[in-house]
């Protein structure tokens, strides 16, 4: 209590340098949020391609270009393959050019592979699906905000009506934000996203846009991708390293480059900490003489400096992850419409935030601290 | 100002019981070397000619030398051979014109300043060449110190301005409290604990001061000019109270003081001209 009371006889410079720290930590936090969501978009990308191999029209892997239901079969043929899930993985709204995070989708597929399946999804409530629930869907946590639907109740998915069987607990991944249906289904919608020209030539049955493959125990999902590129034409094989690669990869440069931002707004901040606690210092000069006067060790002057900086950087740390967090939510909440959530405020980064800030306004702390401790009681008498 | 310069001799008033305060030899007598020092032991050094007899040394200066040096070429020499010896329970007055060298004798006797040559002795011990930690141990254990300003902490109450002396000499934050209490109560301020230095006045700033530097039941307390910035009234109940303080606790108090009437009160008085004490070496 002495201390604050201290530290706040300079109220209004005080209180701007907490300001500065905060806009540090509500950067931190908010940018941190984004970074983290999409940490676990990976994370969960990383997991479930960790075991199988992706397959998609040749060169075209990820664009969800159409492929024939046909392919499966040669595939199944391959050495090393335990089965093959086909189906289709399309964006929810067509109209969607850019995304940030995971676009909604929906998501039909043969359901072949499913005893294989090692990416754990739970329901929330109501059931999977069967290849006979036609006309049924299972939603993904996120899309339950988007429809405000429950199991049994209707809704609209390009212009027709489903009725919802399941809903998924949330996965903090892609499933979040899709709506899975049968593949029968999934085809009939994706046709529609066809030029004329092609959709007039394919067989809406045998249309499919992504294939699944289990390998057999002990098979190297690397070595099998390359086994499928070598032998089934016209297809695009790709084990887990390929979505490191690629998704990965960039998502390391998209954390560093928003984490970077974050620091720099932190180190502003902390760079208005050692103004702040210097002028402290050259004001209060006076006052440490008389501590020192009456006793005060260096120590004890250092400490009484370090633990002001210190609750500069608790309080501007609290005060930043609560606008981070109120930021965080009403952007969420403003960009629910558009199937938006963005920002994920982790235990991790709302510890490490606060944390930092302290650490931030200690090392702050430190020259103007020892700068007053080193002071000659004397002179600092003297000061006026 | 001659008739201040006119008290050269050192008021001398008996002290009721100092005399049975220490009868131990000083470190002075021997060979005529200082014992530890090798240093000459001034035989003609007046405050222990004119102390009383048989009295331990509390505060002891030996040719204290302090220039401060501002520039090439530009210094003051604030202190040019200043000696003298004071007693345990003795209550000191130190007059001299300003620049004469009192505060910054008083500084370096209270271990807050460095000298250049010479040597201080504190109740037996030699501190002119202590590290920055002992002499921190020092000053919140053996000394106390007032201020013409009083320079208390403006956001502390007066409690809290008494208990963070005691908390510095490594009391808990109760105990503190507890002494800090005990000595507003000594200097009749307990109804003012929750007060904050702006709501007292300058004489009740002053008793908190006190309370300050009594805290840690020190064995001396410098005061710098403790009464130049109160009314009469108050400076002379501040004076009082050091004299009851020093007469219940035997405390040591050295004050630099202009005024004459405050020099009055005291057992002796060092005058002090050009950073020397001038009834001191040389009368």
């Amino acid at each position: 209590m002495r201390t604050l009371r201290n530290l706040f006889r300079r109220r209004l410079r005080v209180m701007l340098t907490i300001f500065g720290i905060t806009i540090g930590v509500l950067a931190l936090v908010v940018m941190g949020g984004m970074a983290e969501k999409m940490g676990l978009l990976v994370d969960g990308g990383t997991k479930y391609y960790s075991d199988k191999v992706v397959v998609g029209a040749d060169g075209t892997l990820y664009s969800g270009a159409p492929l024939s239901l046909s392919k499966a079969d040669e595939i199944r043929k391959v050495d090393g393959v335990a089965e093959v899930t086909s189906g289709i993985g399309a964006l929810l709204d067509p109209d969607t050019t850019m995304s940030f995070g995971m676009p909604p989708m929906f998501d039909g597929s043969d359901m072949r592979g499913e005893r294989l399946e090692s990416f754990p999804l739970e329901y929330a409530k109501g059931r999977g699906l069967t290849p006979a629930d036609v006309g049924c869907v299972v939603l993904g946590s996120d899309m339950v905000k988007r429809f405000k639907a429950g199991v049994g109740d209707t809704v609209t998915v390009r212009g027709e009506q489903f009725t919802v069987v399941g809903i998924l607990e949330p996965t903090l991944t892609a499933p979040d934000t899709e709506v899975f249906m049968t593949l029968p289904d999934a085809q009939r919608l994706f046709i529609q996203d066809l030029p004329a020209m092609v959709r007039n030539q394919v067989d809406q049955s045998d249309l499919v846009n992504s294939m699944t493959v289990y390998p057999t125990p002990g098979t190297d999902p690397e070595v099998l991708a390359a086994r499928i590129n070598e032998t089934v034409d016209g297809v695009e094989a790709m084990g887990p390293s390929a979505f490191q690669e690629q998704i990965a990869g960039f998502m390391g440069i998209f954390n560093a480059i928003i984490y970077g931002i974050a620091i720099i707004a932190l180190f502003v901040g902390g760079l208005s900490v050692i103004n702040t606690m210097t002028m402290s210092v050259n004001e209060r000069t006076r006052e440490i003489g008389v501590r020192k006067a009456i006793g005060a060790s260096d120590r004890q002057i250092v400490g009484q400096f370090l633990t002001e900086s210190g609750i500069i950087g608790l309080i501007g740390g609290v005060s930043g992850l609560f606008l981070g967090w109120l930021a965080a939510t009403i952007a969420d909440r403003v960009l629910e419409g558009r199937n938006l959530d963005l920002f994920l405020i982790s235990p991790r980064l709302a510890i490490g935030s606060v944390v930092f800030a302290i650490f931030l306004g200690l090392v702050s702390g430190l020259y103007p601290s020892f700068h007053a401790a080193r002071l000659q009681p004397v002179l600092a008498l003297r000061y006026e | 100002m001659t008739s201040i310069l006119d008290q050269t001799v050192a008021t001398q008033i008996p002290r009721p019981g100092s005399a049975a305060l220490d009868t131990a030899p000083t470190e002075w007598e021997g060979n005529g070397r200082h014992a530890r020092s090798g240093f000459p032991a001034p035989e003609t050094r007046p405050s222990r000619t004119a102390a009383p007899a048989g009295t331990r040394a509390i505060i002891r200066a030996v040719n204290v030398k302090k220039r401060y040096v501002m520039g090439e070429d530009n210094y003051v020499d604030a202190l040019r051979d200043a000696s003298l010896e004071i007693h345990a329970g003795e209550m000191i007055a130190v007059m001299g014109p300003s620049g004469s060298g009192k505060s910054t004798l008083l500084h370096i006797l209270g271990c807050l300043d460095s000298l250049d040559t010479g040597e201080v002795w504190l109740d037996g011990r030699r501190v002119d060449d202590l590290s920055r930690r002992a002499l921190a141990d020092l000053r919140r254990n053996e000394v106390g110190f007032i201020f013409q300003t009083f320079n208390l902490v403006p956001s502390f109450t007066a409690l809290e301005n008494v208990m963070l002396a005691a908390e510095y000499a490594g009391k808990s934050r109760r105990e503190a409290r507890v002494a800090a209490h005990a000595a507003l109560v000594q200097v009749g301020l307990a109804d003012r604990e929750e007060h904050r230095p702006t709501e007292l006045s300058g004489g009740q700033q002053q008793r908190v001061a006190i309370a300050r530097a009594l805290v840690n039941c020190p064995k001396v307390i410098f005061g710098d000019e403790p009464t130049g910035n109160l009314d009469s009234q108050s400076s002379a109940e501040i004076v009082r109270m050091m004299h009851d303080i020093n007469e219940d606790t035997g405390t040591t108090f050295v004050l630099v003081t202009h005024d004459p009437g405050v020099a009055d009160t005291c057992d002796r008085v060092f005058h002090m001209l050009d950073g020397r004490v001038t009834n001191g070496h040389h009368a």
